[in-house]
């Protein structure tokens, strides 16, 4: 009789330690974060993405299974800056989980960290369909805000788990030194493209082009969320004869046919993701691969560790 | 120290500035310098103070606080013509206007208001007030719905698919089931499926669509959907509602829907008859009817090509007391089945199919599946252009076979603008 009783002070006396021994169960909107997360929590976190990788973030939808997810998490990380307005809000609206919503101990909005370019000035619909009031939202091509991402992601862990935050400490710092050699790296090879005038289809290079010094001289877009008109791509066909642009950088999920009067002009079209996973890349090798891709369509030779199998066909470039 | 007393100064001063000064008077500053550093402040504030703005949580919803209520409004005209004779065919018209407002009234709820105007009447098509903080994911709604009945019933009829509502929907509700009462929803997961189920009671109920089409007088002729006492209210004289419904992934961006729904009424629903057959309709009550309806939906997006799939199927049976000729009350049988499939070849453009077949709820000759019952049928094709997400135009011919009236087409072009706030809710 003894020993149940004993089994079961020892159970009860284990039950508390075992339970904080559990993953934290992480909900990252977007593949990048998803990336940063498991990185830095390690075997510590369980982490689920909502925006399948190379997908468009605008046609998310809000389905029942991210609610539950989102329910069960332990935190959420997110992009913020309106990125995830296609499905974040009706799903926060509805959880009941108190820790993922605005203000609990496991939300993350990374955006509240990040210095946004592009805030409109006027938010008056006739400046596009697609405006995001609290600027451009695609931060995460610029690699020094990865490293904010990467704080952030940290800062997360440690506030949802303070007995392993040495643990998160440490492989952030691991992370967050292979990223600076890798940024190091990377300027390097950029350098050569500074000032090269460049088109986007839709505007989510700013900060990409900021970094490297690129010169977005073009949307094809006329404004953010609207296709463009006839009389837009002529005018656009101007351009690039006029301003000798070189390069398009489209989104895979637009319609290339669309743009066929434009492709036809001596221009180099690079269709890039603008987040990363695809094949499970992780969010380091993604900026690279942005990097070498750039590289390529100017004709200049890629650089540096050989990009690995599974990216090289994906390259899209055509001329 | 003194660094927090001045970051506790600066955080005061901010908040006072943001609560005396309106947004609207900020975007009227020329000095873009200063309009920029207090961006930076109100950040700041944020960070102190996680979620104290809408502006920091990263995202907007029906509640920003930019306006307290966020308030919108849909514009939903038509042009239509038909092969039908009448006042009502071969015009331009104003379907609705409607507005909606949408507020968080403490921490416990919110409340919704959708009223709808046409060229000549005004509805309040929904006024509830929803507390949403109940313990298990269990809500509250009270006011004047649309009943959660069906994937469809709580969709107003300008953000559906197609033009025209279901003729199932008309041929046994009216339109879409409005009812003023009580509902309670919870949703749950069985394991990683998302389930949820709600029960309504209601005191009054109808059928229609916003603008200003109640069945009333010598239109509604037995076929009307309306709720009325005949003395004291008893149980009977109540109208219930329940759903229950499941939801499956499909695919990385899709989903898999079915649920089943029901409506009761013992003796709440009235119907105008000739009872004393001299061509004078008078308000007979006590009268049942009970529906119930399986759903099932599928919906497919391509995130990687920006194509999407949705299909939609519901299958009805209605059972509705009405009178003999010997002004004797009998319940009579009626089936529906009723769908559509849409494709969308961009965010700009699409196309789709809707039939719907039912059997006439009127009629006394038995409910065998496609044989018995007189029966009405609708088929339709359309195509909807997108020009953003708040500009819609949508060409659909269409054939209608009334129960009783020659098939007739109609050709209709439907234009709708959003203004002001919008929200893109939970599908299911």
């Amino acid at each position: 009789m003894k020993m149940p009783r004993l089994a079961l002070a020892i159970s009860l006396f284990l039950a508390p330690s075992l339970a904080a021994q559990e993953p934290l169960e992480i909900v990252a909107t977007v593949p990048d974060l998803a990336n940063l997360v498991e990185v830095i929590g390690g075997e510590r976190v369980h982490v689920k993405t909502m925006v399948p990788p190379g997908s468009d973030p605008h046609s998310i939808l809000p389905k029942a299974s991210l609610l539950l997810k989102l329910s069960r998490a332990d935190g959420l990380i997110l992009m913020g800056i309106d990125y995830e307005h296609a499905f974040l809000p009706a799903l926060l609206e509805k959880t009941r989980n108190r820790k993922v919503l605005p203000g609990g101990v496991g939300y993350m909005n990374v955006g509240a960290r990040i210095q946004a370019l592009e805030i409109p000035e006027n938010l008056d619909r006739m400046q596009g369909a697609d405006l995001h009031p609290r600027g451009n939202p695609h931060y995460n091509l610029d690699p020094e805000n990865g490293r904010i991402m990467a704080q952030a992601a940290r800062d997360l862990l440690q506030g949802l788990a303070p007995q392993w935050e040495e643990e998160f400490a440490a492989r952030w710092q691991a992370w967050d030194t292979e990223a600076q050699r890798r940024i190091q790296k990377w300027e390097q090879w950029m350098a050569p493209l500074k000032g090269k005038k460049i088109m986007t289809y839709h505007s989510s290079w700013p900060y990409f082009a900021k970094r490297y010094g690129l010169d977005v001289v073009a949307q094809v877009e006329p404004k953010p969320g609207l296709p463009p008109s006839a009389k837009h791509l002529l005018a656009l066909k101007k351009q690039i004869r006029q301003e000798k642009i070189s390069l398009l950088i489209m989104e895979p999920w637009y319609s290339e046919s669309r743009i066929k009067s434009l492709t036809q002009e001596d221009l180099t079209l690079l269709k890039l993701t603008i987040t990363s996973g695809v094949d499970g890349q992780s969010y380091l090798d993604f900026l690279e691969s942005i990097v070498t891709k750039m590289r390529l369509a100017h004709g200049l030779p890629a650089k540096g560790d050989p990009l690995p199998e599974a990216i090289a066909p994906r390259m899209q470039i055509t001329d | 120290m003194n660094q927090l007393l001045l970051h506790g100064a600066r955080v005061a001063s901010v908040g006072a500035a943001l609560l005396f000064v309106s947004p609207q008077s900020f975007a009227q500053q020329d000095n873009q310098n200063s309009l920029r550093g207090l961006d930076l402040d109100a950040r700041m504030l944020e960070q102190t103070f996680p979620g104290f703005m809408g502006s920091g949580s990263g995202y907007t919803s029906r509640f920003d606080p930019s306006f307290n209520p966020a308030m919108g409004l849909i514009i939903d005209s038509l042009a239509t013509f038909s092969e039908e004779r009448g006042e009502e065919v071969d015009r331009f018209s104003l379907r609705s206007v409607e507005i909606n407002l949408a507020s968080r009234i403490d921490p416990l709820g919110w409340a919704y208001l959708v009223a709808a105007f046409d060229e000549d009447d005004f509805e309040l098509e929904e006024a509830v007030f929803i507390m949403d903080q109940l313990p298990a994911n269990l809500s509250i709604r009270a006011g004047k719905m649309l009943a959660d009945f069906g994937k469809w019933n709580t969709l107003h009829l300008h953000d559906k698919n197609f033009i025209f509502e279901d003729g199932v929907r008309e041929a046994f509700f009216g339109g879409n089931l409005k009812a003023t009462g009580l509902e309670i929803h919870q949703w749950t997961g069985i394991g990683d499926v998302p389930v949820r189920w709600s029960m309504g009671v209601h005191s009054s109920f109808f059928g229609g669509h916003g603008e200003g089409d109640e069945p009333s007088g010598a239109d509604a002729k037995g076929s009307g959907f309306n709720s009325g006492v005949n003395d004291n209210r008893g149980l009977e004289e109540f109208a219930f509602t329940g759903r229950a419904t499941g939801q499956q992934d499909f695919g990385p961006n899709g989903i898999f829907q079915i649920g089943v729904s029901f409506f009761h009424t013992g003796a709440g629903l009235i119907g105008l008859y000739d009872t004393n057959a001299d061509g004078k309709f008078e308000e007979v009550g006590g009268l049942g009817q009970t529906t119930v309806a399986l759903d099932f939906s599928l919906r497919l997006v391509d995130s990687g090509s920006l194509t999407s799939d949705s299909l939609s199927l519901e299958i009805w049976k209605n059972q509705r007391d009405g009178l003999t000729p010997a002004d004797e009350i009998v319940s009579r049988d009626a089936n529906g089945i009723w769908g559509f499939y849409q494709h969308d070849f961009s965010p700009q453009w699409g196309a789709g199919v809707q039939g719907a077949w039912w059997q006439d709820a009127l009629t006394d000759l038995g409910s065998d599946w496609f044989t018995g019952a007189e029966s009405g049928s609708q088929r339709a094709v359309f195509v909807t252009r997108n020009f953003s997400e708040f500009n819609r135009m949508r060409l659909q011919l269409t054939q209608d076979h009334r129960v009783g009236e020659s098939p007739s087409w109609s050709l209709a072009l439907q234009w709708d603008v959003i203004l002001g706030s919008h929200s893109h809710p939970l599908d299911w």
